[in-house]
């Protein structure tokens, strides 16, 4: 006798749809069960992912990966003051460094006054980290004078609209008890906003603020920002730093701690929704092996007319990679509703805390792919022993079985 | 008109000199004892006018497939068939080594009271249950042989098989259920499902179609089933108590159809069941009580139906 065809995929498919509806609520159990696994592992992963995207691109925006952070741990031996900064000019792979002095002032607008925290910078250091961003307007040059930038809390303070740049100008004052100023800066116009949120301050020229201060009482920086021409340039550089006596924050060196702290917590996340998937899947198993004796009759049946062992065998494996499709979209989907109502309630708390939410989910495509491919994956081993014994009833026994 | 063959006397020793009268008789039936004792086989041998013998009495006792050969149109050769369920106390005889042939173009009605046997014997003959001894030949090929792809050949385009319980997919309308086995034979839906409807129409069940087996009686469940059985146009048909569950019109209106089906469609029918207006139908009358068969001589069958 010839070989017999297998029986077709497209033939295949309506039995097995017809199985899983005629039995609704089993299959939506079923199903429910692996969709709720599969969206506990896509929220627990997209959310670790989102998490370490965020972390990073903080720390990203934050200064650029060609800079670093120089910083001090003992002011008497190691101090950042003008000597520190040409210490650190001095080393050949370092294109620029740019000092921050942060001494503390007062400001007055008319007969207003109110302390504030002068910041001196050179016109490259905005934008080298978050908070010196320039939200509106543009940066002052390195030989200006009577200019500035403001934070939004300085203009809160002079109860000013945070949104656009003032049209008035402020005297400034540095205090003199501390820094022996005698000139204030008067009338310096305001060029624009900085990011900064942590204080009511002005960022002003550093090269003409220092010609004002006096040599002695005079502040050291509160830290140096470095910059290099290449990627390559930033490990010899800060090494030459470290040399000199003074410590060094590199972004990469961030990155790389962020990272492996997140790939932890992100094992840790994957192992808590692989658990979830194992319980959902021998749930699965349960129900597709209840189905199979529930349906030795019609087996039975189909065996009669002439269906052999291997297409029982595929039409159960067929259930059970549909069952697996189907709870693996769903279980996206719920994964999405989870990630929406997470984002509402921090939307809720936000609002309440007048902050931003930031994007708190990362959903990768190839992440989405392959729980999809895991659902179909574990549906289709948990399938595999309730299609071998579907596959070997005799079909008598499974016939006369009422 | 055939003269009675009377059965021929028992010339053994009786061994059932002391067990009781009711096991007596059924035993000294079973041995083919002169006189008909089972009042069943009397009314039977009335209704054919020809007279029932053991198998044992025609000439087949401890035949093997070897004694003798396989003939043009043969269709099933049954040696010995034994079919036993359990084990121990449990341990029960079904049917005990029975022998027979059945020729194409028979209508052979396998008669007797219920659990004797009879759906054991077609399920055997069907393939789907194995014997316990014995042998069964399809066609001279011997059916514990078959391959998996063999026996799904055998059901596929073989034989149609009608169960005594219907037996339709639940999870198929009519229609589907009865394109099923054309759909294993790998047909085009399309024209599956044109024919199915033209073999439900046969059976007046056209607007039935799309109906689910729970929303047909079992009337209807029954003429789906046969109809289900014949669209892949078997040769063979097995059909397992038809009428079982009619009522007299709608049993009628089943047993002309299956008598078409043998006389004018010349399908070979083996067709089980305990109601006895079918007996005047079939070509030869296969009496089933506990476990032994006694039939009607196929060659006396043979000369009659000329
Ligand atoms: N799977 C089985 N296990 C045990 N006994 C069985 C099994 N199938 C059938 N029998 C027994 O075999 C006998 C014959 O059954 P069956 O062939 O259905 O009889 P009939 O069709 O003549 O009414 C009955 O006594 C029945 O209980
Ligand atoms: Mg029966």
């Amino acid at each position: 006798m010839s070989r017999v065809a297998p029986m077709r995929f497209t033939d295949m498919l309506p039995l097995a749809w017809g199985a899983l509806r005629r039995n609704r609520l089993r299959s939506m159990l079923t199903i429910g069960a692996i969709a709720f696994g599969v969206a506990v592992l896509v929220y627990l992963l997209t959310l670790g992912i989102g998490l370490r995207v965020l972390t990073i691109d903080s720390v990203r925006n934050s200064t650029t990966l060609l800079s670093f952070t120089v910083t001090t741990v003992n002011n008497d031996f190691f101090p950042l003051n003008d000597v520190g900064l040409s210490k650190v000019r001095e080393i050949p792979q370092i294109a620029k460094a740019l000092p921050r002095l942060t001494v503390a002032g007062e400001a007055a607008f008319g007969n207003k006054r109110a302390s504030i925290t002068i910041v001196a910078v050179d016109p490259d250091y905005f934008g080298l980290d978050e908070r010196s961003k320039v939200v509106t307007g543009v940066p002052f040059n390195e030989s200006d004078t009577n200019v500035m930038l403001v934070t939004t809390q300085f203009l809160r303070l002079f109860e000013l609209d945070t949104a656009k740049t003032p049209l008035i100008t402020f005297d400034l004052q540095a205090d003199a008890k501390r820094y022996g100023i005698v000139e204030p800066i008067k009338d310096v116009i305001v060029r624009g906003i900085v990011a900064d949120t942590s204080a009511a301050a002005v960022y002003v020229p550093r090269q003409y603020f220092e010609t004002l201060l006096k040599q002695e009482g005079r502040p050291n920086y509160e830290h140096i920002k470095v910059l290099v021409k290449t990627i390559a340039d930033i490990e010899p550089a800060s090494s030459a730093v470290i040399s000199k006596g003074y410590k060094v924050q590199t972004v990469v060196d961030t990155v790389d701690d962020i990272n492996t702290v997140f790939s932890y917590i992100q094992w840790t996340l994957g192992v808590l929704g692989a658990i979830a998937i194992i319980v959902a899947s021998i749930g699965m198993f349960n129900t597709l092996t209840v189905s199979l004796l529930e349906r030795t009759r019609e087996i039975g049946i189909m065996k009669a007319l002439g269906v052999r062992q291997s297409d029982v065998r595929r039409l159960f494996l067929t259930e059970a990679l549909l069952i697996g499709i189907l709870g693996g979209a769903v279980g996206i989907g719920l994964a999405f509703a989870f990630q929406y109502l997470t984002i509402l309630t921090f939307q809720v708390l936000a609002l309440i805390a007048e902050g931003i939410v930031p994007k708190l989910f990362v959903n990768d495509w190839y992440l989405l792919a392959s729980a999809m491919g895991f659902s179909v994956l574990i549906a289709s081993i948990t399938g595999i022993y309730p299609a071998n014994r579907a596959a070997k009833l005799n079909p008598i026994q499974a016939i006369r079985h009422e | 008109m055939e003269t009675l063959k009377m059965p021929p006397v028992d010339e053994r020793e009786s061994p059932e000199a002391d067990i009781p009268q009711e096991t007596a008789a059924a035993y000294e039936f079973q041995q083919g004892g002169n006189t008909s004792v089972d009042p069943l086989v009397e009314a039977i041998q009335q209704e054919l006018g020809k007279s029932l013998q053991p198998t044992a009495q025609l000439g087949m006792p401890a035949l093997t497939t070897d004694d003798l050969p396989y003939e043009e149109g043969e269709i099933f050769r049954a040696v010995n068939l034994t079919k036993a369920y359990g084990q121990g106390a449990a341990y029960l005889e079904v049917i005990k080594g029975i022998s027979f042939c059945v020729k194409e173009g028979e209508y052979v009605v396998i008669y007797g009271p219920s659990g004797s046997g009879k759906s054991t014997l077609l399920h055997m003959l069907s393939g789907l249950e194995p014997p316990t001894r014995g042998e069964i030949r399809i066609r001279n090929h011997a059916i514990q042989k078959f391959t998996d792809d063999e026996m799904a050949i055998y059901h596929r385009e073989e034989i149609g098989l009608v169960f005594q319980s219907f037996n339709l997919l639940d999870s198929l309308t009519a229609l589907d259920n009865v394109a099923f086995p054309l759909m294993l034979s790998g047909a085009p839906r399309e024209w599956r499902l044109h024919e199915s409807y033209k073999m439900l129409d046969r059976f007046g069940l056209a607007e039935f179609a799309g109906h689910y087996p729970n929303q047909l009686s079992g009337g209807q469940q029954q003429r789906v089933s046969l109809a289900r059985a014949l669209v892949h146009d078997p040769a063979l048909l097995l059909v397992d108590e038809p009428t079982g569950n009619l009522d007299t019109k709608a049993a009628d209106v089943v047993m002309s159809e299956i008598s078409r089906l043998h006389l004018q469609e010349k399908r070979t029918i083996i067709l089980v069941t305990h109601n006895r207006e079918f007996l005047k139908h079939a070509t030869r009358v296969f009496y089933i009580r506990d476990g032994t068969l006694m039939t009607t001589n196929p060659e006396v069958e043979g000369e009659e139906h000329e």
